[in-house]
């Protein structure tokens, strides 16, 4: 857009100038942005490259910002690597034989007929040769080493339907919050939100026998039935969003004869849909993310783990693997990054006075 | 819009439904008709029938509170199971691996609402500890299964018992041993540490003893910083090294655990009060001055956790020596160390000792078939045993696997040879009492020695005398509480 | 007479108001009765006992005697230190941060908006594990990224920050910041609710960006931002997960990172203590509680209800 305001030829100059002050605010912003958004991606470049890295590269003190590896050179059936070693005139690439403290076996590429010789000097200050050697198998290898494909389809069936749930039952309990005047309504709500607060670590235990109890144990059904009965997270964000909507259109609907659930429907759900989709997103992502419970939950079921539980074998304390578990959770999130980018175009100011007609 | 939304969710619930259909028996709800297609292959890789299955006892076999959680083996262990469960059709095996991170906090919610795994292991003595009075006597079930344990070493039926009961056969033992990489030693010159208790090392051209301080003064030349100076040069600068001469290979998170190389003790006194043993106490200033004094040769906690390390200091390439247990052969980087073999552990004050691990596995005693459980134990650690002493690295207990153990070994590490008789040698140096033995209030004690040794690896300005008598402070208090 | 049917007529409505509210708040109750109560009562019980999980046969009263270890207990202390530390750093920027993100990716000068919200919003989705992978190697002092950017720019030797414990709670925090995404989504919706017409009076009426925000962007959000405040309190209070993860479980280094839950997780699982886990517990569910009553009652100061009170 900007090149072509840029571009329009044979415009009058002030016209011209009005276009650039118009536009100045647009790069203004927009370098702003991309300095802080430079600054937010760092861990993610860092998170990208090492998913591209063998876990030599990643101990590799030369390969510390790209994925490469020591170019090599083979003499005689075995690999040595090149350094850029000073010699009397000028600067040689040559191959590290027999490194030594103080001096060094090298054999020259140029004329291996040569032979080993030996250089002085410590071969730890010379410059290595490194070439980009960025490595695509931890992608496979990880998806395969957690069968990443069986946790994906477990998470997406269990954060859908929780979604659902979640969407359908929080709705109506926030509706209820915002607009009814039911006696003792802000205990309700008071008790509402104290479900959040009570630690869950102590709640876990007797949560987990009453689940068993009624044979939910090794099932999803913890993970997902509980959503359809609405939770406070979600439930206090929409209602925090539905009483910032003006009562006046819902007073008309009433005074036109308008039930309760038309006035949910037709007036307040449109005016939301910004606060639905996010609560829809918090709560699909909470699902992917969700770790302890899940774990304890599907004891015993391997077949119904989900995304975080695989996640965690990559944290192994006697075995870190980070390119492994970079490039699974590169996959873990590309997934959900779809459906935000997807649905984020809901997020567009003064949707809600266009969106409804006075 | 609102279309959108709902054109949009209900695609949504469409796929789940796809989805869901796709995984045959494995939606929501427990279907054990379905155990069948359960089985199909995923990607290449099988999806185990875990649903139950109506004419077999199911046992459980709880993984992850020692070894078996790398991902390297799990599908090995996963192929263990499939093979037991086909050579009978009495017992199901289920296999159930969680993180060592959390394979302990899982099993205690776990045994709490009641749903206890049958067989818990592979584990150490020091593992068992926290599940104090969880686990069954085997005794009873050896006498009436006739079980033949003549071939084992009466000293390692002794070294299993927690508190006189026999909670675990002797599966697999780790002596340890000095893990070393010759191209190191080569590129600075120095002879490789002995592979015979009380033969000498040979240091600019001279006999010297192995012990500690021999260790100390090797590994501080093979500290080297970007510059090509060692840790004894002048110029050295600690602040840039690229290679370390020495660690504690995963023996170092608890001061309990190295300081038994130097002094084996046991560290309560006769009053009940914390105590440390004057060796022990020696290991622990050695340790910290391989840190941070002013020759250091031994990674820190921040160097560990540098991408140049990534939390395995041997297999980095980038340290000289490792003093660690058997079970260490899982997880060498063959790559980045091609040229590595074992020697024996120094000694202190002319005495050697080798610090042992003992891993088992132990049957919980919530179980509702100790038979069948019992029955899947034997072939643990009988016809199966081959299989998992393969994949914990695990020396048998039993003197006749012993060989084919080590030929196995050595073909994972070919061409590289390792003399494996090292680890044989150091058996009858094994520490008395043992570093792992119950301590009062163990949760609470065990924790405590991790904490002290994670101070000492990140905090470097310790005046080392206080705070080893803070500390043994604090954990006589903690002994205090359990009375 | 007509005075009476009115007021019988005002009884009617609120009746059927009322109906109405708890049909709509059913759900809820009905998962609160299910799912919830049951537990937590258990929980109280607890912490009126000397319940171990591993032998839950073995359980007796304990009485007081619970609440009563609480004031000569060091470790307690401790916990509220870090955690009530951590708070104070955190909450402002849990707010602060991802309102000052919205406002960015709502701007009408910004191009390609779309891309920045989705890259924004990307690192919340980042499983914690990984997380806390990743920002371990970004803050390791020896090979991270954060150091070497400190040095190179600044030309300073950046701190050792998650075996420091001066700045292990700073890294804690930095690491939380990463992680807005959420919270930003939510500002973003609240903003979509600032009628465009009431911006094009102000303009008209020549208010500059700030007024504009102060007195229109403001207000209209603030409900939202009551929510965030809320959230982030309660949030930061129970900080779990990503310090279990940091310190091993044990509040590394030496106990600066031994966060309230932390304590409390260790003491009801590590050391079978559940009785005194669920006491602490609710020593914090209540101060937790009085808190946002508290919070709840500013709430005619300063948020702005368009649909009334």
């Amino acid at each position: 857009m900007a090149s072509q305001t840029l571009g329009a030829p044979a415009k009058p100059r002030f016209q011209a100038r009005l276009r650039l002050r118009k536009l100045l605010p647009y790069i203004g912003i927009s370098t702003v942005g991309l300095v802080i958004l430079l600054l937010f991606l760092a861990p993610l470049g860092y998170m990208s490259l090492t998913a591209f890295k063998t876990i030599i590269q990643v101990r590799d003190p030369h390969s510390q910002w790209l994925p490469s590896s020591p170019v090599n050179y083979t003499y005689e059936g075995a690999e040595y690597p090149l350094l850029m070693v000073p010699t009397d005139d000028d600067v040689r690439e040559l191959a590290l034989v027999k490194p030594g403290r103080e001096e060094s076996d090298y054999v020259d590429p140029q004329n291996p007929e040569l032979g080993v010789f030996t250089v002085v000097g410590r071969w730890r200050t010379f410059d290595p040769v490194y070439e980009l050697n960025p490595t695509t198998d931890n992608f496979p290898t990880s998806w395969e080493q957690v069968n990443l494909g069986r946790l994906f389809r477990n998470t997406i069936i269990i954060a859908t339907l929780g979604t659902i749930g979640t969407l359908l039952s929080s709705v109506l309990v926030a509706y209820g919050f915002a607009r009814f005047r039911v006696p003792g309504i802000s205990i309700l709500f008071l008790l509402l939100i104290s479900t959040i607060i009570l630690p869950r670590q102590v709640t876990l235990i007797p949560t987990y026998i009453f689940f068993r109890t009624i044979g939910w144990g090794g099932t999803w059904l913890p993970l997902i039935v509980p959503h359809f009965f609405a939770n406070a997270y979600n439930v206090f964000l929409l209602r925090q969003y539905f009483r910032s909507i003006p009562r006046d259109l819902d007073e008309a609907a009433t005074l036109d004869g308008a039930s309760p659930w038309q006035v949910l429907w037709h007036v307040i759900l449109p005016q939301s849909i910004p606060a639905l989709i996010a609560v829809g997103l918090f709560h699909f992502f909470f699902a992917w993310n969700d770790f302890f419970e899940p774990l304890v939950y599907l004891q015993g079921r391997e077949d119904l783990y989900t995304i975080s539980i695989g996640m965690t074998q990559f944290n192994n304390i006697f075995n870190t693997q980070p390119g492994l578990a970079m490039a699974a959770s590169m996959m873990a999130i590309a997934l959900p990054l779809i459906m935000f980018f997807l649905a984020q175009k809901v997020f567009v100011q003064g949707i809600v006075v266009t969106g409804v007609e006075k | 819009m609102k279309k959108h939304l709902l054109i949009l969710l209900s695609l949504l619930v469409v796929a789940s439904f796809v989805l869901a259909a796709c995984g045959g028996g494995t939606a929501a709800t427990p279907a054990p008709a379905d155990s069948g297609s359960g089985a199909e292959s995923d990607g290449g890789v099988m999806v185990e029938p875990e649903v139950a299955q109506a004419d077999r006892v199911q046992i459980y076999w709880y993984i992850g509170l020692g070894a078996g959680a790398q991902p390297q083996q799990i599908p090995l262990q996963r192929d263990f199971v499939e093979k037991f469960n086909a050579s009978q059709n009495r017992v199901q095996l289920i296999m159930i691996v969680v993180d060592n991170q959390f394979a302990r906090d899982n099993l205690t919610a776990q045994i709490a609402a009641g749903n206890a795994p049958d067989i818990v292991g592979p584990v150490g003595t020091e593992g068992r500890g926290f599940f104090p009075g969880a686990f069954l006597d085997l005794q009873p079930l050896v006498d009436q299964f006739n079980y033949d344990t003549s071939d084992i070493d009466p000293a390692f039926l002794e070294f299993y018992k927690d508190q006189g009961e026999l909670i675990g056969l002797p599966f697999a033992i780790f002596p340890s041993a000095v893990f070393y990489n010759r191209a190191l030693f080569d590129e600075a010159g120095l002879a490789y540490p002995p592979h015979e208790v009380g033969e000498a090392y040979v240091l600019d051209g001279e006999e010297v003893e192995w012990s500690f301080d021999t260790l100390a003064e090797v590994a501080r030349r093979l500290t080297v910083d970007a510059n090509g100076n060692d840790a004894t040069s002048a110029a050295f600068d600690s602040s840039n090294i690229v290679q370390y001469g020495f660690d504690f290979q995963w023996t170092k998170d608890s001061p309990r655990w190295f300081s038994a190389y130097f002094e084996p003790y046991y560290p309560v006194a006769a009053n009940g009060t914390a105590d440390l043993s004057s060796g022990q106490v020696d290991a622990i200033k050695w340790y910290y001055d391989a840190m941070w004094g002013s020759q250091p040769f031994l990674p820190t906690q921040a160097a560990m956790d540098s991408d140049l390390i990534s939390g395995n200091s041997f297999s980095s390439g980038k340290v000289a020596m490792g003093l660690t247990h058997l079970w260490y052969t899982c997880c060498i980087d063959q790559t980045a160390v091609p040229n590595w073999d074992v020697a024996v552990v120094p000694s202190y004050n002319g005495v050697t000792t080798a610090k042992m691990h003992g891993d088992t596995f132990a049957i919980m005693n919530t179980t509702q078939h100790p038979e069948a459980a019992f029955e899947v134990y034997s072939y643990m650690l009988g016809e199966g045993s081959a299989e998992l002493y393969a994949i914990y690295g695990g020396l048998p207990a039993r003197t006749s696997q012993q060989q084919a153990f080590f030929d196995g070994l050595s073909d994972n590490f070919a061409p590289n040879q390792v003399d494996w008789d090292v680890f044989l040698k150091m058996i009858p140096y094994l520490e008395v009492p043992g570093h792992e033995l119950v301590l009062p209030n163990i949760a609470k004690s065990h924790d405590a020695f991790l904490q002290f040794g994670s101070d000492l690896r990140s905090n470097p300005g310790l005046d080392i005398d206080a705070r080893i008598s803070q500390f043994l402070t604090d954990l006589t208090a903690i002994y205090q509480e359990a009375e | 007479m007509a005075d009476k049917t009115q007021k019988t007529s005002g009884n009617n409505i609120q009746k059927r108001e009322t109906r109405w509210g708890l049909l709509f708040l059913s759900p809820w109750l009905l998962g609160f009765l299910i799912f919830t109560l049951l537990p937590t009562l258990a929980s109280l019980a607890f912490s009126f006992t000397n319940y171990n999980p591993l032998h839950p046969d073995q359980i007796s009263f304990a009485g007081f005697s619970n609440y009563a270890r609480l004031f000569t207990d060091p470790f307690f202390r401790q916990a509220i230190g870090v955690t009530l530390r951590f708070v104070l750093i955190s909450v402002p920027f849990a707010i602060i941060i991802p309102l000052g993100l919205a406002l960015l990716v709502n701007s009408e000068h910004l191009l390609g908006k779309n891309i920045y919200r989705t890259l924004f919003f990307m690192p919340s989705m980042i499983p914690v594990v990984v997380n806390v992978m990743v920002w371990r190697g970004i803050m390791n002092s020896e090979t991270g990224w954060l150091n070497r950017m400190l040095s190179f720019v600044f030309g300073i030797d950046g701190p050792n920050w998650f075996q420091d414990e001066r700045w292990v709670l700073p890294a804690l925090t930095l690491m939380g910041v990463w992680g807005v995404g959420n919270a930003m989504i939510i500002m973003l919706a609240g903003l979509q609710n600032v009628p465009t017409e009431l911006y094009d009076a102000s303009k008209v009426d020549g208010a500059t960006g700030i007024q504009r925000f102060r007195h229109v962007t403001l207000p209209i959000i603030s409900p939202i931002i009551f929510y965030q405040l809320v959230l982030a309190l309660i949030g930061s209070f129970q900080y779990f997960t990503q310090a279990y993860i940091v310190s091993n479980g044990r509040g590394d280094p030496n106990g600066s990172t031994m966060f309230y839950n932390l304590y409390l997780y260790r003491t009801a699982f590590n050391f079978l203590d559940m009785g005194y886990g669920a006491t602490l517990a609710w020593v914090m569910f209540v101060a937790v509680l009085l808190i946002t009553i508290f919070l709840f009652r500013t709430q005619q100061r300063w948020v702005y209800y368009a649909g009334g009170d």
